[in-house]
């Protein structure tokens, strides 16, 4: 398999706009086809949330995204829903999201992906094998849903423990870092989990910071090891002086970030790395990696 | 007190004696419907980390549903009082706190009577000579740039802190717990003592003890026998990811102190202690953002973490910093000005000719202004120098913001360092001052 890198976005401080802007400008000036999470639920009424507190309130884009989901091209469900310790008016539990999968089971589709958000209060997150605050695979919990995920057919989980300073990864699992592996939920369910490129930034990475992420040095391990990477992302923010994360205003990508898109698809267009969307990324590792996938 | 009030207004021994104003203003505002006390406070420094006070006084008003739950609390808590002093901090629930003082109370309670709560240092940074190893380009002490506009001698001769020195302060830190921190204008492993004095220091009963250094003599064998002495904390300097950057900025070759520094780790976890290592990197001008990010990802896991400095300009020795974080900006705001740096009711600098300053400002002024010394050691001892009047009229002029004694403190642009701010995204935590930012991992 070519060298391959597909893109993991995180949807935080994302509104509509800028969704739509980031994409044309992978996709018009780039040529990459990438795809990106969404919410089921914001209380605090995010445009990138389906729904606000409940099935009841819809959100202010709701059938935009509802169409983006079945086009695939809003795959990842991230943590389904914006419950952290700061937006506190409704909490996750089984019940709520549970009528979210059905919901995009008839309207839509269920992606195949699911990625943790937030803090210690989105409790509905997936712990797998390293549980601390996470009750969403905690079958005693009222915010247990990974039964329900993987029923709606959720394939992937990033949890918390999965981000990595390493950038290449092995496809297949046979040599080198896998970048799926299997872990045993206090369920009892094995659920295949995926790494995430972070890198060693202080802070979540974030459009400014996507040529640490992106450089020449880091592309040319990928190539050597021949392998796969998921590169993690909030391409929707820019942060202030003082680090502290705000909606990514226009320019989204500054210069330099813009040089790294470059450089990649440079690399794409010598054809020596694939840039795919991550659905297809994670389903052609696990088809390759067959029994090499092991529980952690 | 109002006439109409019932109750019993208590006053527990806390070694310091309450103030008439204290009392004075607690009584006219204390409630028959709520239990309250007094505590004592300073804004803004006493949420910053200046020592706290127990409630000095209570209030427990003669009602049935109150009164015998809030003595059972008080009781509780006096029951731990150790040696004279309640070491319980916690307030029974439900007390309303009054923490209002004015500016000569504070000087009351937090520098003529601090010896009731805080009787010795909180830290000893001990300054063992004045030489280094390498001439750095931004170090105000051995730049060669830097050195000419020296105005002290302090720099000229080599001077080493004596062994009769280092002892006598290993036995007085040993003797009362205090943490000891070493390496500041000065490369410490030079020191031919310097592994017998964390020895001493932690055979007598200094319950942490750190060095900051270049890590240009850090062999092996050296390595070892720190680790062996007891060493707890060790910051390497190395302002550098790349061997040309290095070079240029501390004209020396990484690859050699990179190779001591993993040597490092691997000692201390072939040896099983626990002793904490960092590596810093200070923000030169011409470091490009890859390079820091090339110096996080080689450090920032394969140690505890790593510091970044901000670069100070210094101006006649004064550290000028371009950035006020904003966390300390709004606090500012808030008190309309400056609250008392803390530094002077935490740490006391004793350097190697016997001089004592009280923090990182002053002794970045020894080459270019002669300030007053706190005191003498080894001629004082250190709760004698920390109790004395030096260190008592600065912790005064501080509260009253009457600076004229202290240069240091009135030309400080740094004075509000200790307001930190820190954030955990993704498991990294970042702990950031207007100095530093110290990137740790949560899990290793």
């Amino acid at each position: 398999m070519l060298p391959s890198l597909a893109f993991c976005n995180d949807i935080d401080f994302a509104d509509w706009s800028a969704y739509r802007e980031v994409h044309r400008l992978l996709r018009e000036e780039y040529g990459f086809q990438t795809e990106d999470s969404f919410w089921l639920f914001d209380p605090g009424g995010s445009e990138m949330a389906l729904f606000k507190g409940s099935l009841e309130e819809k959100g202010p884009r709701h059938d935009d995204l509802l169409e983006e989901i079945a086009r695939g091209r809003l795959a990842i469900l991230h943590g389904g829903g914006n419950f952290s310790r700061s937006n506190t008016q409704v909490r996750p539990s089984r019940r709520l999201i549970g009528e979210g999968l059905v919901y995009l089971r008839e309207r839509a589709k269920v992606p195949q992906i699911w990625t943790n958000h937030g803090d210690e209060g989105d409790i509905q997150n997936i712990g797998g094998d390293a549980p601390t605050y996470h009750q969403g695979d905690d079958p005693s919990s009222n915010a247990y849903i990974l039964d329900l995920l993987l029923q709606g057919g959720v394939q992937f989980f990033w949890t918390d423990h999965h981000a990595s300073d390493a950038f290449a990864f092995s496809a297949n699992g046979t040599a080198g870092r896998p970048l799926l592996v299997r872990e045993r939920t206090r369920a009892g369910h094995d659920i295949t989990c995926f790494f995430r490129y972070r890198g060693a930034l202080p802070k979540a990475p974030d459009a400014q910071t996507l040529s640490l992420q992106l450089t020449q040095r880091n592309l040319d391990q990928l190539v050597e090891a021949g392998g796969a990477t998921v590169v993690y992302q909030h391409w929707c923010v820019h942060r202030d002086a003082d680090g502290r994360p705000r909606r990514a205003s226009s320019p989204v990508f500054p210069s330099e970030s813009m040089k790294a898109l470059k450089r990649l698809m440079d690399y794409r267009d010598r054809r020596i790395v694939r840039v795919m969307p991550l659905t297809q990324l994670l389903l052609e590792c696990s088809a390759t990696a067959g029994g090499h996938q092991h529980v952690r | 007190m109002p006439a109409d009030l019932r109750g019993v207004l208590f006053a527990p021994d806390r070694l310091v004696p309450i103030h008439r104003e204290s009392v004075r203003r607690f009584v006219t505002r204390i409630r028959q419907d709520r239990p309250a006390c007094f505590i004592p406070e300073v804004p803004v420094a006493s949420e910053l980390g200046l020592p706290r006070y127990e409630p000095l006084l209570y209030w427990i008003p003669a009602h049935r549903d109150i009164a015998g739950r809030v003595w059972q609390r008080i009781r509780e808590r006096l029951g731990s009082v150790v040696g004279g002093r309640a070491v319980v901090t916690q307030v029974p629930a439900h007390c309303e706190q009054f923490t209002e003082l004015s500016r000569e109370e504070q000087v009351h309670y937090f520098a003529e009577h601090l010896h009731a709560i805080c009787p010795k240092p909180i830290q000893v940074s001990v300054i063992v000579s004045n030489i280094c190893n390498l001439k750095c380009v931004m170090c105000p002490y051995h730049s060669p740039d830097i050195r000419p506009t020296h105005q002290t001698d302090f720099f000229k001769d080599r001077v080493w802190m004596p062994w009769e020195m280092m002892d006598k302060l290993a036995s007085e830190c040993g003797a009362s717990q205090i943490p000891v921190k070493i390496g500041n204008v000065e490369e410490p492993l030079l020191h031919p003592h310097i592994v017998e004095f964390v020895h001493a220091c932690r055979t007598r009963g200094v319950p942490w003890i750190h060095i900051t250094t270049n890590g240009v003599t850090l062999t092996e064998k050296l390595a070892s026998d720190l680790l062996e002495a007891g060493l707890t904390s060790l910051y390497v300097s190395l302002d550098a990811a790349r061997p040309e950057t290095y070079r240029r900025i501390r004209g020396s070759v990484l690859e050699q102190v990179e190779s001591n520094l993993r040597a490092f780790l691997r000692l201390r976890r072939e040896k099983g202690v626990s002793c904490s290592v960092m590596a810093s990197f200070v923000r030169n001008k011409g470091v490009s953002e890859e390079e820091i990010f090339e110096f996080r990802e080689k450090w920032l896991r394969n140690s505890d973490g790593v510091i970044f400095y901000n670069l100070a300009e210094y101006e006649s020795g004064n550290s000028v910093f371009k950035q006020i974080n904003r966390v300390a900006k709004e606090k500012m705001e808030k008190v309309g000005g400056r609250w008392p740096c803390l530094n002077p009711w935490q740490e006391i600098y004793i350097l190697p000719d016997g001089r004592v300053y009280y923090c990182c400002e002053t002794v970045s002024k020894l080459a270019f202004e002669q300030l007053e010394s706190m005191g003498r050691y080894p001629e004082q001892s250190l709760l004698e120098l920390w109790r004395g009047e030096p260190f008592t009229a600065l912790r005064r002029d501080l509260v009253l913001n009457k600076l004229d004694r202290w240069p240091a403190c009135q030309k400080c642009g740094i004075w509000m360092a200790h307001v930190t701010a820190t954030t955990l995204e993704d498991g990294v935590r970042t702990t950031t001052n207007m100095i530093t930012e110290i990137i740790q991992c949560q899990t290793q």
